[in-house]
């Protein structure tokens, strides 16, 4: 067993407004270890980039708060941290790689500056010796001639460069866990397929924890050692990568890995999931899922199915799981 | 052979590009599309795939009349849509629709559904204002959304109902072909399916033509009859949906496959990996544009373009390998 890095348990995340109260993360429990890519899977509003949030205890307040759980970073609860301490393990011992390259970079400063700033602020390397180091970051995530690029402006690289930039940033101080919050959702498909091979060969190379959220199972497939799928602010299913692509078995996934179009296929009908997510001002008693399921059972309308373990890593929330019982 | 309902021919659309103070000088221009051809029959689907800058979008907004072709010609139902006169111009605008990209900025928040999918219908004449409401909730009920939604504001939906409401919209008025520049992609996994399998519903009863706009190629096989590859401005490779499926010639196109195809973690295979990225429109390489990121690429490619040309029956490619 590798030794674990990241060990959420219960994290709860509601956020009061004024039509009632949002649970956005209703209980998520995981954990990571080195060298290990975790996937959180889901759509949007399932609660999977709150619970990247509420790691980094970044939940936008005062509606938002951390209602209970716990988070493990190498043994320490980051939940009891002061504030203060958690600015010193933001950006160095836990970074984050957002969405959009655009907006994540500062258009005023160049790139040696943003990447020697984590650098400069966090670690104890010398003043002479950080734009050195920030060169070699460029370097790692295969930007041409760093240190011309060094004083590059983010406007004068493409959207994939500056993706890569984001991403040499947040691993400046070598940081014991990644998170990557839809990293190449706003990138084009082959500049896709070129950063998740970057982000491959780099945790490879570093041992780094990550954490990879997104939408898309194609990205999951390709990165992703491990794989939680997340509905209504709850982990439904976690599972090694092949099981979940070959052996599912909590109806949602199921039916989300059905409902995609498949080479070959030909023009025949897609399976749909029928219905929207829930609203989670409002979830359905017992299971969520259940409003859309295929397999619902009376037992589904009335109580949540606790968490169960069907055997190697594999476990599921759903009433239909258990020894001799499968949904498919 | 018969007319195809839409027919493109040689399209350019260059954009200049101009320096000085009043902007005269031009310097330069971005070949956005360049000598595009191609045709659409009547309830067939075309689709044009391609990364951002492969100009796909600008050959959208050329064929609803949006921008104006720098040369070459476009055909809707046997007329040429550059010189139309004013009542077939009201019959063009009727018959060619568009669904856009994003739901939440294509439908009015001011207007009611009721409003939004009855404006093309009043602009139009097309039913008395006694029938426009009936007529408001037959769309509704076509495109599964309940009836009582008329009343509704666009907010009060989600991603999926207001692709809905905007397809409803683009029905109106009965046309013959729509424009879906990217109908799927700004909504939730589990709802593409719904709509997917909505559009192709509307096609087989209503034998609509579709042009459909993607990068997704998972989803545009699934759709298409005839998938046209486009590579900064001009089309790499065009064939039948099967056909490019099991059969990818152009090396561009094998590595968008790679991309798009669901990775079985238990089959691991090669992937290609392309270096670089799309070169800017403004000064595009010379000879095979796609040549500075090919992992095929030979000494020619550099200074020569190859041509689009058939190399297997209905099968056709623009690359030096064939």
């Amino acid at each position: 067993m590798t030794e674990t890095v990241l060990r959420v348990e219960d994290v709860k995340t509601h956020f009061v407004t004024g039509s009632g109260v949002v649970k956005a993360v209703d209980g998520v429990s995981f954990s990571v270890g080195k060298g290990e890519t975790l996937g959180i899977v889901g759509e949007s509003g399932c609660g999977k980039s709150m619970t990247a949030l509420s790691i980094l205890r970044m939940v936008p307040a005062p509606a938002g708060r951390i209602v209970g759980g716990k988070v493990f970073l190498c043994g320490e609860d980051l939940l009891q941290k002061s504030e203060k301490e958690m600015q010193t393990i933001r950006g160095s011992r836990i970074s984050m790689i957002l969405q959009d390259p655009m907006t994540s970079l500062d258009p005023l400063f160049t790139i040696g500056d943003q990447v020697a700033e984590p650098i400069r602020t966090h670690s104890k390397t010398h003043a002479l010796n950080v734009l050195a180091r920030a060169t070699e970051m460029l370097r790692l995530v295969k930007i041409p001639s760093p240190s011309a690029r060094m004083s590059s402006y983010p406007h004068q690289m493409s959207g994939g460069m500056r993706q890569r930039i984001v991403a040499a940033i947040a691993l400046a101080c070598e940081p014991e866990l990644l998170i990557a919050d839809e990293p190449t959702t706003s990138l084009d498909v082959t500049t896709q397929a070129q950063l998740i091979a970057l982000l491959k060969d780099i945790q490879q190379k570093l041992g780094v924890a990550m954490i990879v959220i997104t939408h898309d199972f194609g990205v999951i497939s390709r990165i992703c050692h491990r794989v939680a799928v997340m509905y209504a602010g709850r982990i439904v299913e976690t599972a090694d990568v092949q099981t979940v692509f070959g052996a599912p078995s909590h109806p949602y996934t199921i039916a989300l890995l059905k409902s995609l179009p498949r080479f070959g296929a030909g023009l025949e009908r897609l399976h749909t999931i029928g219905g929207q997510p829930p609203d989670l001002r409002d979830l359905p008693k017992g299971c969520s899922f259940a409003p859309r399921c295929a397999h619902v059972m009376d037992i589904c309308t009335t109580e949540f199915p606790s968490q169960r373990d069907i055997g190697a890593g594999h476990t599921v929330c759903c009433h239909l799981a258990g020894p001799g019982r499968s949904a498919q | 052979m018969n007319e195809p309902l839409l027919r493109v021919q040689g399209l350019r659309k260059h954009f200049p590009v101009t320096e000085g103070v009043i902007r005269l000088k031009e310097v330069g221009s971005v070949k956005a599309v360049d000598g595009l051809t191609f045709g659409i029959s009547k309830a067939e689907t075309v689709s044009l795939v391609g990364e951002s800058g492969c100009g796909k979008s600008t050959t959208a907004k050329c064929v609803l009349r949006v921008e104006k072709p720098t040369s070459g010609s476009i055909h809707f139902g046997g007329k040429d849509i550059a010189r139309l006169s004013t009542p077939e111009r009201k019959w063009f605008s009727r018959s060619v629709q568009a669904v856009f990209q994003d739901p939440f900025s294509s439908l009015n928040p001011r207007m009611r559904v009721k409003h939004i999918i009855g404006e093309p219908l009043v602009v139009h004449n097309s039913v008395s204002r006694r029938l426009l409401d009936a007529r408001v909730s037959d769309l509704l009920q076509m495109v599964g959304l309940p009836t009582d939604a008329a009343e509704y504001f666009p907010h009060e939906f989600s991603g999926g109902q207001r692709q809905r409401i905007a397809i409803a919209r683009a029905l109106a008025l009965n046309p013959e072909l729509i424009v879906l520049d990217e109908p799927v992609s700004a909504l939730d996994v589990s709802v593409r399916a719904q709509v997917t399998n909505l559009l192709q519903d509307l096609q087989q009863e209503l034998g609509l033509s579709y042009l459909l706009i993607a990068h997704d190629l998972a989803m545009v096989q699934h759709m298409s009859d005839t998938i046209y590859v486009m590579y900064l401005g001009k089309i790499v490779e065009a064939t039948r949906s099967e056909e490019l499926y099991g059969n990818p010639l152009h090396p561009y196109t094998k590595a968008l496959l790679s991309a798009a195809l669901p990775y079985d973690p238990a089959h691991p295979r090669d992937e290609i990996i392309l270096g670089g990225e799309v070169p800017s429109p403004l000064n595009p390489p010379t000879g095979c544009s796609f040549h500075t990121r090919c992992p095929s690429a030979m000494a020619h490619c550099a200074h020569t373009e190859p041509p689009l040309k058939e190399v297997a029956p209905g099968h056709q490619a623009a690359c030096h390998l064939y």
